[in-house]
């Protein structure tokens, strides 16, 4: 990856805290920081791999990227535009060009139309298509998502989660938008299925010039796909680097120990491997300690780690990390 | 060799529903020997749960009953008992471990109530040495402060606490075998590790036999000796773990290996895949079941069904046109 590529999606400082819990009857509700204090640039043709445990604020970064959450504060770029600064209808025009998909793709079906109308309701609402046209392009769409045409007066639940996956990409690709996020796309699909969808996901990407944020916690499959990856935890990027960097010399201790954990696929080396383990749990977002959010787990951890939150620096080579020891 | 432990024989289990009579588990065999774990590998809808059901006891009926075959249980054919005895022996010879704690506990109850219930049932104890026991129990799977958390109900404990609690009630009365479906599915890679570091201690300090329901080959790389592949109801490959991931010989085996990318390094290449997808129940292809997916695929395939086999000089296999055969 070329260091003078275009940002095509940035972030300055960008934060969504949600309100939490109210711990007793008469005292203040207490404050959820799903996101703090993120940067992050994408750069129009990668893929950016977020990867992170549940709970660590990843799924809310992508949605805040497209402003389906307000910020909470700090700013979003996209194409050098700020995107809190647009119109409504500018904005509009914007959502053509970012677009997202979920996991679980038949709660984002509407289950009483058929797919052929799903796919075509984007166009229908940009005014992209109409008439024949409008039917022409369903039927390509279907054809790029590897469906058969003829099977667009079928209904969701005819389908398989694999084939719902395919709908839902059809209809996020329909308005040809140039930035997906895809949020945790395969999670619930079988193995031989999710290779199908990545194979998918990547063809497309060359045909159609996408940029995805691809959000997963599933490591193996980030290290197949990702130009880059982004390691969150508790609302943070802790780390990011080159795919093959951060997998092969990675430097925060949250990132070494989440490699270490994923089972590999070798028996032997999986019986001889030297491994990290966590202790605990991934506490509350709500009411952090000062200091490092990953002090309570981290093996490594030292006095200083309690004093002050430790920033993402620059570590050469575009690798950054967010820790005091590395 | 000593005796298996569980030897399972030509199980058959149906679904009797209104689209017919559906075969999740059509003719599978196998054994668990003491001491060993073993892994029953597949995708959804494959048959391995209901499989585990199968040996718990567990099939939910109507609409499905056990049809054939025979499970014995050190020797015992768990088929053939009544009710009564069938629980007892479930929860004093084997211990089970589901995927979803929140549901496979009771939210209404105390968990040390819920660990010292069982002990109480099955073990002939009095309510104090239960207590007391059910602290020392607590405490082996690795929860901190086990005595004052006896008092908490289910949801005060985190989801990675939520397993070890289940698997505190599941060795509680010191059970030989240990049923495990996909325990550690809906959890964070962080707290699966952990949780195979306690299965492992488990069966190296007390020798527990273990047979692990996953879809997860990683999984199966960590933590098993030997490994059972199942398509559309029935076991396609046994081999030792070490052989299965180097040299597969069901062509399933190879393409389900294929597709998972792995951590260790990057493949430039797209990732390799089974097209299609797994045939559903109700139209099962003739012949072998994987034959609109095999790229060997042969017209024997489509007529005939292969059997299980011994292929080579270890595993077995049930395909006409076998993988990475060598004498």
């Amino acid at each position: 990856m070329e260091p003078q590529q275009e940002i095509l999606v940035e972030t300055r400082e960008l934060s969504k805290h949600f309100r939490g819990p109210r711990p007793s009857l008469m005292s203040r509700r207490a404050t959820l920081r799903a996101v703090e204090k993120v940067n992050l640039r994408i750069r129009r043709g990668e893929v950016l791999g977020l990867v992170g445990e549940s709970g660590c604020g990843k799924s809310t970064l992508g949605q805040t990227i497209l402003n389906l959450y307000p910020p909470t504060s700090g700013e979003i770029f996209f194409e050098g535009d700020n995107i809190q600064e647009l119109k409504m209808g500018e904005l509009r025009l914007l959502r053509r060009k970012m677009q997202i998909v979920f996991q679980d793709p038949y709660s984002s079906l509407d289950p009483r139309m058929p797919i052929g109308q799903a796919i075509a309701e984007p166009l229908v609402i940009h005014k992209m298509a109409s008439g024949s046209e409008l039917e022409e392009r369903v039927s390509d769409l279907l054809q790029t998502v590897g469906l058969n045409p003829g099977l667009r007066n079928r209904y969701p639940h005819e389908f398989s989660g694999g084939q719902q996956q395919r709908i839902a990409l059809a209809r996020a690709l329909a308005v040809t938008p140039s930035f997906l996020v895809a949020d945790e796309p395969i999670s619930s699909m079988d193995v031989s299925i999710q290779g199908q969808l990545i194979n998918l996901l990547e063809r497309l990407r060359e045909q159609m010039g996408l940029t995805y944020l691809f959000i997963s916690h599933d490591l193996r499959m980030v290290r197949h796909i990702a130009d880059r990856v982004a390691v969150m935890y508790l609302g943070r990027i802790v780390e990011i680097a080159d795919c093959d960097e951060l997998f092969d010399n990675a430097l925060h201790p949250y990132t070494q120990a989440l490699l270490s954990a994923v089972p590999i696929t070798d028996p032997t080396a999986a019986r001889t491997r030297k491994r990290i383990r966590l202790e605990g749990d991934v506490p509350s977002p709500i009411d952090l300690p000062a200091g490092c959010v990953f002090q309570s787990r981290c093996p490594l951890v030292q006095p200083e780690c309690a004093e002050k939150e430790p920033e993402l620096r620059e570590m050469g080579g575009g690798h950054r990390a967010a820790c005091i020891l590395v | 060799m000593s005796e298996s432990l569980l030897q399972v024989e030509e199980l058959e289990t149906h679904l009797f529903t209104k689209e017919g009579v559906l075969k999740p588990v059509n003719g599978v065999s196998f054994h668990v020997d003491r001491g060993e774990t073993v892994g029953l590998v597949g995708e959804s809808g494959c048959g391995k749960t209901m499989t585990a059901l199968s040996i718990m006891g567990l099939v939910p009926n109507p609409p499905g009953r056990i049809v054939g075959g025979a499970i014995q249980l050190d020797g015992e054919d768990l088929l053939q008992l009544d009710d009564r005895t069938l629980r007892t022996r479930r929860s004093v010879q084997m211990g089970m471990i589901f995927q979803d704690a929140s549901t496979a506990l009771n939210p209404t109850m105390r968990v040390g109530d819920q660990i010292a219930e069982t002990m109480q049932r099955h073990m002939g104890m009095n309510a104090a040495e239960a207590a007391l026991h059910a602290t020392e129990i607590l405490d082996r799977v690795g929860i901190p402060a086990a005595e004052q958390r006896l008092s908490d109900y289910p949801h005060q404990f985190s989801g990675g606490m939520r397993q070890r609690v289940m698997i505190a009630i599941a060795i509680c009365c010191n059970p030989e075998l240990l049923i495990a479906d996909e325990p550690t599915t809906a959890l964070d890679v962080t707290i699966q590790a952990q949780l195979l570091d306690l299965i492992r201690e488990l069966k190296e300090d007390v020798g527990k036999s273990v047979l692990w329901i996953t879809h997860d080959l990683g999984v199966v790389a960590e933590l098993c000796d030997r490994v059972m592949v199942m398509y559309a109801g029935q076991v396609v490959e046994e081999a030792t773990v070490e052989e299965l991931f180097l040299r597969p010989r069901h062509p399933y085996t190879a393409g389900l290996l294929d597709s998972m990318p792995t951590l260790e390094e990057r493949r430039q290449e797209s990732l390799k895949t089974i097209e299609g997808m797994p045939p559903n129940m109700a139209r099962m292809p003739s012949g072998c079941a994987f034959h609109p997916r095999c790229e060997y695929a042969s017209e024997r395939c489509v007529e005939e069904m292969p059997v299980l086999e011994r292929s080579g000089r270890e595993g077995l296999v049930a395909c006409w046109h076998p993988l990475n055969i060598e004498e």
